[in-house]
């Protein structure tokens, strides 16, 4: 499969169809797969769809000791099996997109895969196909890029680790990858005063362990 | 209208899907309309706050249990396909009005036995109007996916753009119309220092009669708010969440308040999909556009008051356990 998703959260004009779309496909049940959220509704009304990234090394199957998460051949990141998964919800605390969730009635995790049982046939999935704006676009890289003049971006750095995306966000940048933490590598908890905070429990220990994540 | 039922004029009414005690302005007002009304016939597929007011409530049937044709804004004549049968004593608005037709010895001008007869009225009705549906038929709709209007013939392909050759004026040409600013009727001053202006959120529709019974929906908005800007909300010590009490001089309602900078300073919005203690449009102004006869929704003078926990009213079930809560605290 060719066919990745471009998001481009300056398109995204919050009306939630993507979400209506996903929540009508029988596969997971009525909940919806999708998310919108308000980046700052203080601020801003601007909104921004979330799918799935569907990463290189994906963190949410790394992390799951029943193996029940699979990328498959096309790099699409899978829902766990549901004989497999243990409800440990690892997945659900690791990915740093925030993506998997929990569904404590059927004791299940459960993701965007970005409709699979469509995308392998052809046919875009259910969000890419409602989006009015272009927010939300499925297509080959070569097809979608030029359109745009935005940039595809599917490097995140999170702190010193660096998560490679199937999917592309599309940004108004110069950059080659977009930085969680504003400053690349990560240098401790920065507070909004400028000043030097204290570091966090997570990031002693895995300085401590020498670890970096992995662990 | 609503003021002809006031004075008397009007005595009775019979309406079709259309919640007023949420919808229109100003409802203290609507509320004395419908109380006095010597009858009063609500047709709608749920339960409505208009229709708690009616002395006679039939069920109507929702868009997914009737067939017809709609005609959407792009000017595109769609086909709705009937997805499941009424349920129990349900039945089509068309129906109804038929029925009550017959009754009242009136059956020849209502001849219909089902809606494609109504339509076929419709192409007759329509050809050679503005607005013509000569050539549209049911079996057209299907096959072409819809076909916009005007479409005089069988062969016509429908007319996906207006006005790309001429406008209907003699000349072919369009006429601008300069129109001169007069404002709101009602202006902000001391007493009501803020412009007050109503409106929607993506979650609700309409008079939110259908979507304030889905849960998923509700989740994401469950009641309205008011959103004010930051230095206002700064001059009056308001924080975010905080309930406050909006007043016009028609009525007034207590919101949780949202600070957002997306506001002006001299404005607030609250959503108006609810109704009773939750409706913006018990503050709203009836006053009419001369021209159009819209509402003003979008501007009256309000102001906001702070109030104290105890002075919370208690509303319906789902607020219950946290404004007794509060008032049992006695704060």
């Amino acid at each position: 499969m060719k066919e990745t998703m471009f998001i481009d959260p300056q398109r995204c004009i919050g009306c939630r169809s993507c979400v209506a779309a996903c929540r009508e496909c029988s596969t997971h049940k009525g909940y919806s797969m999708i998310f919108v959220d308000y980046i700052d509704r203080h601020e801003t009304t601007a909104t921004m769809p979330t799918v799935c990234m569907h990463c290189d090394e994906p963190t949410c199957a790394l992390v799951c000791p029943a193996d029940a998460i699979k990328k498959n051949e096309d790099g699409v990141v899978m829902s766990a099996l549901e004989p497999r998964c243990l409800d440990c919800r690892n997945c659900v605390n690791a990915c740093p997109f925030g993506v998997p969730k929990y569904n404590s009635t059927m004791h299940l995790q459960m993701k965007c895969d970005m409709c699979y049982d469509r995308s392998s046939e052809g046919l875009k999935p259910m969000c890419a196909s409602v989006c009015p704006t272009g927010a939300i676009s499925f297509g080959t890289y070569e097809q979608i890029v030029p359109l745009r003049r935005t940039k595809p971006v599917n490097a995140h750095v999170f702190g010193n680790q660096v998560v490679e995306t199937k999917v592309y966000l599309m940004l108004p940048t110069d950059a080659d990858e977009v930085n969680v933490d504003g400053c690349g590598v990560f240098e401790g908890r920065v507070r909004s005063d400028g000043q030097k905070g204290e570091e966090s429990w997570l990031d002693t220990q895995v300085e401590e362990t020498g670890k970096n994540n992995e662990f | 209208m609503f003021q002809k039922m006031r004075e008397g004029e009007i005595r009775g009414l019979m309406s079709v899907c259309n919640n007023v005690m949420v919808s229109l302005p100003d409802t203290n007002k609507v509320r004395e309309s419908l109380e006095g009304l010597d009858f009063y016939v609500c047709i709608d597929f749920f339960m409505s706050e208009s229709a708690r007011y009616a002395d006679v409530v039939l069920p109507g049937t929702a868009w997914s249990e009737d067939e017809g044709v709609t005609t959407n804004g792009e000017g595109r004549v769609l086909k709705i396909n009937k997805a499941s049968e009424p349920p129990g004593e349900a039945k089509p608005d068309w129906w109804i009005v038929q029925q009550l037709a017959k009754r009242l010895g009136r059956e020849k001008f209502f001849p219909y036995t089902s809606t494609r007869e109504m339509f076929e009225e419709l192409r007759e009705a329509s050809r050679g109007g503005t607005a013509d549906y000569g050539g549209i038929s049911w079996e057209r709709i299907e096959r072409e996916n819809g076909v916009f209007w005007p479409c005089p013939t069988d062969d016509h392909p429908g007319t996906p753009r207006l006005f790309e050759e001429r406008f209907y004026h003699p000349d072919g040409r369009a006429k601008f119309h300069a129109i001169e600013y007069k404002g709101a009727a009602e202006k902000p001053d001391g007493e009501y220092p803020l412009i007050l202006t109503s409106g929607r959120v993506v979650f609700q529709y309409l008079s939110g009669n259908q979507t304030r019974r889905i849960k998923f929906l509700v989740d994401q908005c469950p009641e309205p708010y008011v959103e004010i800007h930051p230095d206002t909300a700064r001059e009056m010590q308001i924080r975010d969440g905080e309930r406050v009490k909006v007043l016009s001089r028609r009525g007034d309602g207590i919101f949780p308040a949202l600070i957002v900078k997306t506001i002006r300073p001299d404005t607030i919005f609250i959503p108006y999909h609810w109704g009773e203690q939750l409706a913006v449009n018990q503050l709203t102004n009836p006053a009419l556009d001369p021209i159009s006869k819209i509402p003003e929704f979008k501007a009256c003078a309000a102001r906001i008051e702070k109030i104290h926990s105890r002075e919370l009213p208690i509303l319906g079930q789902g607020r219950q356990g946290v404004s007794q809560n509060e008032v049992q605290k006695g704060k």
